[in-house]
């Protein structure tokens, strides 16, 4: 039965949809050039005006504008934490873990800046939990990830029995696990722990909206569950084409949810040459999102990557689309926003890093999800 | 009965002192940390103080509990410390540490041994299935086309592996499943064994070596067992050792203990201090009840001499834009329905808290709606029965108690019990008899409740200095005049009471001329009163929308109310329907006992599902017709440091 507060936040979830920005916004965003005027831009008013809050515009860097824009989903996702029921703050949580898992990404990378600027990263730790204040980060331990100077101790911050244990077997085959946050050399290993987070991430999520019965759990399955077919294609296609790896062992780096791509069209993409990953898909729902782009130039396998990460995204928004068009009531609403949101945010990041690193900006407008409107101006 | 006068604290001072500050302070659970930066901001000295870093007690804390957890000890009891410990915090850790790496040698000495166990388990089991097709173990590794691995890995990576197994050339078998880990092998051509050994090391899986001469070792499954047992006993013996440490120093441990404790609460309490850099002199700021602040003086004076202690009343730090923490204080019995209120949302620093009146209207209102003494008495024995069977708890478990006491004063009022109206005679009146009485004893409630709520809002708004809104706003003293003129008239013509009885044009004229009062508010209070700035921000169209509004509001949430009335006469209704469905299953064989399921199940429906509406009906009530009069909330509950909840 839905309650009343579930009837609250499914309109919630609609009237914040149509606050997000628009291509046009974020045409503007990209005329800005540089990461300061796109920070005083955000600053000034809309969705992430409060964010930005006793943010020094003046001297404010990319990749911290990039954390605070992380915390954008967690405030948007605890805005709906006071009118659901138990059962739906699961769902919720679960779904906001996604934060808890960028914060620990960001650790174990050891980011420039919280490893360089500890202040400012207890700082921007600090104002996640009080962000988090009432709801709480489910899967870390603030306090202890705050203190955490080694990989064993980041580890040892998480919550969940399963995923630590899953990471504990990860840095016990890859040998970390004492070296101190500043060090170059993890990045193989940051990229193994960040994939079995991914697949605890996923693999939960998928398990979680299983369990929901009736057209909420129709339409959640649909959402999840394209994206998680969306993640094991995606990353067949990433492990063979630009990691080289082998068939069979794209194979073992999948996750265990599946949804319509089953493990043989999965095996059949894993097996097949790059060059015809799409032609395996072409009839199954995922036909077109990994064909490249006719009219693109090729700027090589990094951008690539990041066409690909697009359509995938595109995708997602048609399903997004269809479950709000569907007008039924329940917490596949608030799901819908929380992926629309990501998607802005994937957006702003984009713009920003544009900004940052000096790209053509119709180039970088290709990339984003919500193409802009192509301006005269750009180059 | 109101939101308790707050203020914001500063203690500056020596580090010592501090500390002891912060205890007694976390004892008496009266202080919220703030950062100082609100209290110092624009101070010269500001600038010399850095922030602190994250609370170092915290780790060692966390070892601590690592330590226990792993040897298993239950730690005694201990109520607050109030004496900050004399150990310094680098001696204490060296001791942890050592304990520590005590404990994590012998887990590395159980980790290695539980390896090789599991290692002569999966190859014994292997080497008795060679064993039983007539073959000799050893012979295994000189398979000449085949590539053998034996390995390990979590139940989940094992997963992956055998799935792969599916689509690639190779097989792979579990040997052994400890719950956790998986002991396999895998079976392969010699051809594919360099990819095999790619998929392993991408499942994570721990690979054993294994030599010819490993295989002969198991020829000898006796051999095997017995070293096996060997192991176990071992491992045993390896386990008992910290809590044999442990425990021989158990008296050691606890005072260990709530010594790290005490500091780390003192240090929470302290986590946003500022700092000189050489950490000498401490700055902490944080909310306190402001009638707290003389006894947090007299502390300072005995245990704190060097700490100075500065004091801002909340007000002002509110009209700096600071989020003041929210504190109700109010009567055991009402503080039951604070839930109620931050249901809603929890009154802001400064704003009426709206408790008291809404415990009072409550009852009246639930009571009211579902007054039997049967049915009450009923509510209040289910709700027990879900406190024990720990369903239902809490401030809601006691409100809904109390809201079945007032079922049973109203069944007392109307005669009821189990809806039969004629085991007792009522005290007032019947409603289904007296429906006209019930209607307007219900509109009665409604126009007094509505009329507090503007009286509450009048009240908020000279607290706020806005004189303009409070007298000449809709809902403001104007707004108020013009719902009593309304009234009185609609009273005079509709109960033909002489008395209100006035001429049409008078108060056509009256009600006309607080309508333009009203309309042109903004202007006239501008210009009455100083510092009334005329609202032009929502424009002309918008603000006569809204004074038409507010207008409207008071005839829909004065019908509103008929709603009690309503509820009243559709409880007895709905006793009367069970009453007649089980007198006419009576007429049928077996009718007797149809009849008595039909009258156990319809109160019981009557008790659950018409309680629960009628539950939901009243909180309706006080949060659209009630509080949408005055209330704003968003407020912040205050939230002191603790003893208990680290």
């Amino acid at each position: 039965m839905l309650s009343g507060g579930m009837i609250a936040a499914s309109v919630k979830a609609r009237i914040r949809r149509s606050e997000l920005m628009g291509s046009d916004e974020l045409g503007s965003l990209l005329e800005k050039g540089s990461v300061r005027e796109i920070a005083a831009s955000l600053a000034r008013e809309g969705a992430y005006a409060q964010l930005l809050r006793g943010v020094d515009l003046n001297s404010v860097r990319r990749s911290e504008l990039e954390f605070l824009m992380s915390l954008a989903l967690l405030e948007e996702g605890i805005v709906f934490w006071r009118y659901i029921d138990d059962s739906h703050r699961r769902l919720l949580q679960a779904w906001l873990c996604t934060f808890d898992i960028g914060l620990l990404k960001s650790h174990i990378r050891g980011d420039a800046f919280l490893a360089e600027n500890e202040e400012w990263g207890h700082i921007a730790l600090d104002k996640a939990m009080e962000l988090a204040a009432g709801y709480r980060l489910t899967l870390v331990d603030g306090d202890k990830l705050k203190n955490a100077k080694t990989l064993n101790e980041i580890v040892a911050s998480v919550k969940d029995r399963v995923l630590r244990e899953a990471m504990t077997e990860t840095m016990s085959f890859e040998g970390g696990g004492s070296a101190v946050l500043i060090d170059g050399k993890r990045a193989q290993l940051a990229f193994s722990l960040g994939m079995a987070m991914d697949r605890w991430y996923f693999d939960r999520l998928y398990s979680y909206v299983s369990e929901v019965r009736g057209s909420e759990g129709s339409a959640l399955r649909l959402l999840v569950g394209t994206r998680v077919d969306l993640v094991n294609l995606y990353w067949i296609y990433r492990a063979r084409r630009f990691f080289a790896l082998s068939p069979e062992e794209a194979l073992t780096l999948i996750l265990k949810a599946r949804f319509r791509a089953k493990f043989d069209v999965l095996s059949a993409a894993a097996f097949a040459e790059p060059d015809s990953f799409s032609g395996v898909l072409a009839n199954t729902p995922y036909a077109g999102v990994f064909d490249a782009d006719p009219d693109a130039d090729d700027h090589g396998d990094a951008w690539r990557e990041v066409e690909i990460e697009r359509n995938i995204y595109r995708h997602l928004m048609s399903v997004v689309g269809q479950i709000f068009t569907a007008n039924k009531i329940g917490f596949q609403n608030i799901a819908a926003y929380l992926t629309l949101k990501e998607t802005e945010m994937r957006d702003i990041v984009a713009v920003i890093e544009a900004a940052r690193y000096g790209f053509n900006k119709r180039d970088a407008g290709a990339i984003l999800v919500r193409a802009p409107v192509v301006r005269e101006t750009w180059e | 009965m109101a939101v308790v006068e707050m203020a914001g604290v500063t203690f500056i001072g020596p580090a010592e002192e501090i500390e002891r500050v912060a205890l007694a302070l976390v004892g008496a659970e009266s202080f919220e940390p703030m950062q100082p930066d609100v209290m110092m901001g624009g101070q010269p000295i500001h600038s010399r103080f850095r922030p602190a870093k994250a609370n170092q007690w915290d780790a060692l804390m966390g070892k601590l509990n690592d330590l226990r957890a792993h040897s298993g000890m239950k730690l005694l009891a201990s109520s607050f410390i109030d004496n900050v410990p004399s150990v310094p915090f680098s001696e204490l850790e060296a001791g942890i540490d050592g304990m520590l790496a005590n404990m994590n040698s012998t887990r590395d000495k159980i980790a290695k041994l539980e390896d090789e166990y599991e290692t002569s388990r999966a190859m014994l089991e292997l080497s008795d299935a060679v064993r039983a097709t007539g073959r000799k173990f050893s012979d295994v590794p000189r398979l000449p086309y085949g590539s053998i691995t034996l390995g390990t890995a979590s139940k989940d990576n094992w997963r992956r592996l055998r799935e792969t197994g599916r689509a690639a050339p190779f097989i792979a078998v579990p040997v052994v499943d400890d719950g956790g880990k998986i002991t396999f092998i895998t079976l392969c051509s010699g051809e594919y064994a360099p990819e095999m050994e790619k998929v392993l090391a991408s499942v994570h899986a721990r690979v054993i070596p294994l030599r010819p001469e490993d295989f002969r070792k198991y020829d000898d499954g006796d051999v095997v067992r017995h070293r096996m047992e060997s192991i176990k006993a071992e491992i045993k013996g390896y386990r008992e050792m910290p809590d044999l440490y442990l425990s021989g120093g158990r008296v050691e441990f606890d005072h260990l203990y709530w010594a790290v404790y005490t500091m780390q609460r003192v240090y929470s309490a302290c986590r946003m201090r500022r700092e000189l850099s050489d950490k000498k002199m401490v700055v902490v700021s944080g909310w306190m009840p402001k009638a707290r602040c003389d006894s947090a003086r007299a502390m300072l004076a005995n245990q704190a001499p060097n700490v100075l202690m500065i004091v801002e009343p909340a007000t002002e730090l509110r009209n700096e834009g600071q989020p003041v923490p929210t504190l109700l204080s109010n009567l055991p019995i009402i503080r039951r329905f604070q839930e109620l209120v931050k249901l809603y949302s929890l009154p802001s620093y400064g704003e009426t808290d709206p408790t008291f009146i809404l415990a009072i209207s409550f009852c009246l209102f639930f009571g009211f709606m579902f007054g039997d003494v049967g049915h009450g008495i009923a509510l209040i024995l289910g709700v027990m029965l879900l406190e024990r069977k720990k369903i239902m708890g809490g401030e809601i478990a006691a409100v809904a108690k109390i809201a079945g006491g007032c079922s049973v004063l109203f069944g007392f009022l109307y005669g009821s019990v189990f809806g039969n109206e004629k085991l007792i005679h009522p005290i007032w009146l019947n409603p289904m008899e007296s429906v006209n009485a019930t209607l307007i004893a219900a509109m009665f409630i409604g126009v007094v409740i509505i009329s507090i709520g503007m009286c509450l809002y009048v009240y908020n708004r000279i607290k706020d200095g806005d004189l303009g809104e409070a007298l000449l706003g809709p809902e403001g003293v104007a707004g108020m005049a013009f719902f009593w003129i309304a009234l009185c008239w609609a009273v005079g013509a509709v109960g033909n009471i002489q008395a209100l009885k006035f001429h049409t044009a008078i108060y056509g004229t009256l009600l006309g001329l607080i309508f333009l009062v009203m309309l042109f508010g903004n202007p006239i209070a501008a210009m009455l009163f100083e510092g009334h700035a005329a609202k032009v921000d929502d424009g002309g169209a918008v603000h006569v929308i809204s004074v038409l509004h507010a207008l409207l509001s008071f005839i829909s949430n004065t019908a509103s109310f008929v709603r009690l009335a309503a509820f009243a006469m559709n409880h007895a209704g709905l006793c009367f329907a069970v009453a007649t469905l089980a007198e006419m299953v009576r007429h049928v064989p077996g009718g007797n006992i149809f009849g008595a399921v039909l009258i156990i199940v319809g109160h019981l429906v009557i008790v659950g599902l018409e309680g629960l509406i009628v539950f939901i009906q009243t909180l309706r009530l006080e949060y659209y017709e009630f509080f949408a009069k005055f209330y704003r909330g968003g407020g912040r509950a205050f939230a002191p440091e603790r003893w208990i909840g680290a």
